[in-house]
């Protein structure tokens, strides 16, 4: 008797969740490909490219201010439509991606953030009258909303860094056929 | 002779007195009869100043017309032309917003941005397509203007 009731209570737990795990999976979403580069001007003849990051030569080869691109960071993950997908990029920047939707059969409009990490207060709560700090606070640096094509790259940076600034090289694709929008 | 011609003025004004003196001279002397005739003419002028111009109620429009002539020159000369120029303007904009909507997206680019922002004081964000077609998203912050 007990068996069963710990079948029965695991099954309560488990179906549900497995439910949610499958409704998630078969949601529609787009894959992410990002690449975080750091861009400095080092004073080389030829723009100069970790080798883990050559191929986005061609895309950020009109930053003519800029001859050096070191990887800060590569992420490929998958983006549901309609929800904000969270991709820490060091630790001052944080991306937001939300594909709003998909606009055309290669086309998604999605909303992109930058959000960046304000410096901790310095001076001491006072713990009568301030609420203790739990979470770090971000400004929002930058937001675009695009009607990005399904597969291509496009770039979004000139926020500084400690030494350079950041481009972020993104590619979203939606692989689902066309006649399922 | 200017006792004879001051007779010749007295009859001309109208001293009977005069009248026989002065036809026998004017008879008599070319210089005299010459006097006549200018003192005619002299009286004759002086006439047509003294008399009033009039306008009439069939010549009223005729003469409003005149003054708005002079007084409005310039819109009427302009008028036409500013209508043609507000047509082709009109017509321009039509036609671009036309080709604009109707116009398919480029094929080669990879984004269109529809909507920027920062809220970074001072800073701009501005975006642009490569020559390959690679879209651009570039804030420009001023230098110290992160917090």
């Amino acid at each position: 008797m007990t068996c069963a009731a710990w079948a029965v209570t695991a099954a309560l737990f488990i179906v549900p969740v497995a439910a949610q795990e499958a409704r998630e999976a078969t949601a529609p979403s787009v894959t992410v490909q990002l690449i975080a580069v750091r861009a400095t001007s080092q004073g080389h003849e030829k723009p100069q490219f970790d080798a883990s990051i050559a191929s986005i030569r061609e895309t950020v080869e009109d930053l003519k201010q800029f001859d050096d691109f070191r990887k800060l960071k590569t992420v490929n993950t998958v983006a549901p439509y309609g929800r904000e997908t969270k991709v820490p990029l060091d630790n001052q920047y944080t991306l937001l991606l939300n594909p709003i939707e998909r606009a055309s059969h290669d086309r998604i409009r999605c909303d992109v953030r930058v959000q960046m990490r304000l410096p901790d207060k310095e001076d001491k709560p006072n713990a009568q009258t301030d609420p203790p700090e739990s979470e770090p606070r971000y400004k929002e640096v930058l937001r675009c909303t695009l009607l990005a094509v399904s597969g291509k790259p496009f770039k979004v940076g000139g926020l500084k860094l400690d030494e350079g600034q950041l481009v972020l090289v993104l590619t979203v694709t939606d692989k689902r056929p066309a006649e399922t929008p | 002779m200017n006792r004879k011609l001051y007779t010749i003025e007295r009859w001309f004004d109208g001293d009977t007195a005069s009248e026989a003196e002065a036809k026998a001279l004017i008879a008599g002397e070319s210089a005299c009869a010459a006097h006549v005739e200018t003192l005619k003419l002299l009286r004759t002028g002086a006439r047509e100043l003294a008399r009033r111009e009039s306008i009439e109620p069939a010549q009223f429009p005729a003469f409003m017309a005149g003054i708005r002539e002079r007084l409005e020159p310039a819109p009427r000369h302009y008028r036409g032309v500013l209508a043609i120029a507000s047509a082709v303007a009109a017509s321009l904009i039509a036609a671009i917003a036309i080709f604009v909507m109707a116009s398919p997206a480029p094929e080669n680019i990879s984004a269109e941005v529809e909507q920027v922002g920062t809220t970074i004081e001072g800073a701009e964000v501005g975006y642009y397509n490569t020559d390959n077609g690679t879209m651009t998203v570039w804030v420009d912050v001023p230098e110290g203007d992160l917090p």
